[in-house]
């Protein structure tokens, strides 16, 4: 926490410590989703399934 | 306050003019915010001026679109020139935004009357949106993190009200104060000059009374803009009118499994019987698993944490006794989580995203059918529901039945279904292939005809109030 300038008073070691071992155990929980896909690109995420279209867009 | 079609008949016919929608809408937030907290600030000044202007383009005979000399609100994340931008916290400055966002930008060119910002849950990170109360029950949540639009547009004071939803934060409030609530396709709204929770989840949508006034909305907001790399340069069709082309014909895949387990029973009786009026309708309903969608709610928040932590770092260095316990550790957990994790609910983001791609190819679906969430407003002090023998976190189970259309980029669309026993609103969600929201509203549209549940109105509504008063 020090050398991501978080030692302070307020942010309490114990809650955060709660914090981030409940986000590493919820990792955990997508082991099996993603045994079956070893080497998928996490940055390839894209929400279209048709090709953006060349249009030009009316004026706004 | 009436619905956006019906103002905007009134409008072009001379039998109102925007100063009196505005004055109505002032006079019911006067009248009722002192029990609803829907609104951080009003602007009655300028919401007279740019109701006057609208005004005269009336009279000369211009038409700026659907939403012209309308009243609405803003949910306080949005910049809004002149007026500060909190986004529920003591951690952000009271200094004046200095430009529009797009957004606001979009609706002042379409002559939308900008009455006041409404309240959201600290930091957009939320479902309860303190101290907001739900029209309909005031001991109850409004949902969040837009609670103050869901129940500013549920108590009658304006017809639309802009959210954001990084989670369920359109739709959460809509399905428990009863209203329409639209989260685009990604990318379909600007996000610029909105303060972000999650950047690669964020979206931004109306809150309305009636889909009609969804796709009015949608049709003034959507659009690329070169301040959002985000934003799409798809056209923007008129979502409005295809709406009463009905369900004949199209297939609808109706969820079941995770996420929707546990859920209330009427819950489970409302939706049931939402398929079973779209299946009456013409609709081919079908009945579909997803069970990747298990994993949802631990992809949603493996992302919102690192994203939000490193968003608000340098808040939480400075003035981390401004922000909320919970919401602090949250943040403070995202910038020390290790990048696998990060990375990690990416891929199940992506094989999640995948998995809903299939079963509407697999399924030659339209659209597909969720409650919009599993239970009911819950009380304000409520820190979990019970469903049956278990305990579950208020939060988790909103988000569980939402956050997967965030995951997936997918557009979704809340509309009112029913009531329980205590005459809370329960919604039914409908979720489109990108971009397709024409169908999504297509189908609210007719359902929202046949169901008949839009038509009652919260104890607490401007009904009661003039612009006298």
């Amino acid at each position: 926490m020090e050398a991501l300038g978080l030692d302070c008073e307020v942010i309490d070691p114990a809650a955060t410590h709660a914090d981030l071992t409940d986000r590493i155990v919820q990792s955990a929980t997508l082991d099996p989703l993603l045994s079956s896909s070893s080497g998928l690109d996490p940055t390839a995420f894209d929400p279209s399934w048709q090709p953006e279209p060349a249009v030009a867009e009316r004026p706004n | 306050m009436t619905t956006i079609p019906e103002a905007a008949g009134a409008l072009r016919s001379g039998r109102t003019t925007s100063r009196e929608l505005t004055e109505a809408s002032l006079a019911a937030a006067a009248a009722l915010d002192a029990d609803l907290s829907a609104f951080v600030v009003m602007d009655p000044d300028g919401a007279l001026e740019a109701a006057d202007r609208a005004d005269e383009a009336i009279a000369a005979g211009r038409d700026l679109g659907p939403l012209m000399g309308v009243p609405v609100g803003i949910k306080d994340i949005v910049d809004v020139a002149g007026q500060p931008t909190r986004c529920g916290s003591p951690a952000y400055p009271a200094t004046p935004a200095a430009a529009d966002a797009t957004l606001v930008r979009r609706l002042r060119q379409g002559g939308a009357v900008i009455v006041g910002k409404t309240t959201t849950h600290e930091l957009a990170c939320g479902v309860y949106s303190p101290p907001v109360s739900n029209p309909w029950d005031l001991s109850r949540i409004p949902g969040g993190s837009s609670g103050g639009s869901g129940a500013a547009v549920a108590a009658g004071i304006v017809p639309m009200a802009i959210g954001s939803d990084t989670g369920g934060s359109i739709r959460i409030p809509a399905s428990l104060c009863g209203t329409v609530g639209l989260k685009a396709t990604y990318g379909r709204v600007s996000r610029a000059g909105v303060a972000a929770l999650a950047w690669s989840l964020d979206h931004l949508g109306p809150l309305t009374a009636t889909v009609a006034g969804a796709a009015a909305a949608l049709e003034v907001l959507a659009g690329p803009d070169p301040l959002d790399p985000s934003a799409s340069s798809r056209p923007v069709p008129q979502y409005s009118s295809g709406l009463d082309r009905g369900v004949d014909g199209l297939r609808i895949g109706v969820l079941s499994g995770a996420p929707l387990e546990p859920m209330q029973p009427v819950v489970a009786e409302t939706f049931a019987a939402s398929a079973d009026l779209l299946g009456a309708q013409g609709a081919a309903t079908v009945g579909v698993e997803v069970p990747e969608l298990e994993h949802g709610l631990a992809a949603e928040f493996g992302i919102v944490a690192p994203e939000a932590g490193a968003y608000h770092r340098e808040r939480v260095r400075s003035r981390p006794d401004q922000i909320d316990p919970g919401i602090r550790a949250l943040l403070v957990a995202g910038l020390m989580m290790e990048p696998e994790h990060y990375f990690k609910a990416l891929q199940a983001r992506r094989v999640i995203a995948d998995a809903l791609h299939r079963v509407f190819a697999e399924n030659r679906l339209d659209a597909l059918l969720t409650p919009t969430l599993p239970a009911t407003a819950a009380p304000k002090e409520a820190d979990d529901f019970r469903f049956g023998d278990s305990a579950e976190p208020v939060t988790l189970a909103y988000v569980r039945t939402t956050g997967p259309f965030n995951l997936s980029g997918l557009p979704a669309l809340s509309v009112p279904a029913g009531f329980d026993r205590d005459g809370l609103p329960i919604g039914l969600q409908i979720a489109a292939a990108p971009f397709e929201e024409e169908t999504a509203l297509r189908i609210g549209a007719s359902f929202e005809s046949a169901v008949a549940v839009s038509h009652r109105r919260p104890p607490t509504h401007s009904a009661g109030v003039s612009a006298g008063n």
